[in-house]
């Protein structure tokens, strides 16, 4: 079975830099906002776990 | 071993990787698993504001300062309930009541940091750029 991360991984450099996205199965919902991008992914799927992350927009990051 | 993520940076139009690792956040019953950069520069574990805000966590009034490489800036220290790190499906790694700093602002960190105080103290790991993946190996006791 391939996890909400594994199928991110695949498709990552496609993914529209700097939204938030929430993550079930295959679908992806985008977002300005983590707690948005959530809940809306709780509302459509209130029994899975989803997969929440930023996606990366700047190639050069020291932390 | 962990591959590398790849994205596209639009402004320098180029690709780029980051040693990032699937992981699972819990507290107070609320459930999700995200991104966490494993970072050796980190002496901590952080959070994002942003996740921290998914999950309700009363935050203290007292803040720290701490240093990154874009100045000193405020955090919350405060615990999450469990963190587990993953590889597929499977938890191979986990830290309990764990001790966290989450930024007082949003847009501070732009992923989860797995610092020396967890995933570093649990595993030997080598970063292979060429390869562009980690290894994560049990230290010998």
């Amino acid at each position: 079975m391939t996890t909400e991360f594994e199928y991110i991984m695949s498709i990552s450099e496609t993914l529209e830099a700097g939204k938030w996205i929430a993550v079930v199965n295959k679908d992806i919902i985008k977002g300005n906002n983590a707690r948005e991008v959530f809940l809306k992914a709780k509302e459509k799927y209130p029994r899975r776990e989803p997969f929440i992350m930023k996606v990366p927009d700047n190639a050069i990051m020291l932390l | 071993m962990c591959r590398y993520l790849s994205f596209y940076d639009p402004q320098l139009r180029r690709t780029f990787r980051l040693p990032l690792v699937h992981i699972r956040i819990k507290h107070s019953n609320v459930m999700f698993r995200t991104d966490a950069l494993v970072d050796s520069g980190a002496t901590s574990t952080f959070i994002p504001l942003e996740l921290a805000q998914i999950l309700g966590l009363e935050l203290p009034e007292q803040t720290q300062d701490v240093v990154g490489a874009g100045g000193t800036f405020s955090a919350y220290k405060t615990k999450i309930e469990l963190i587990e790190i993953l590889k597929g499906p499977r938890v191979f790694c986990e830290f309990e009541n764990i001790n966290v700093l989450i930024p007082t602002r949003e847009g501070m960190i732009p992923h989860a940091i797995l610092g020396r105080d967890t995933i570093f103290w649990m595993n030997d790991i080598t970063f292979r750029e060429r390869r562009q993946h980690t290894v994560f190996r049990r230290p010998r006791r």
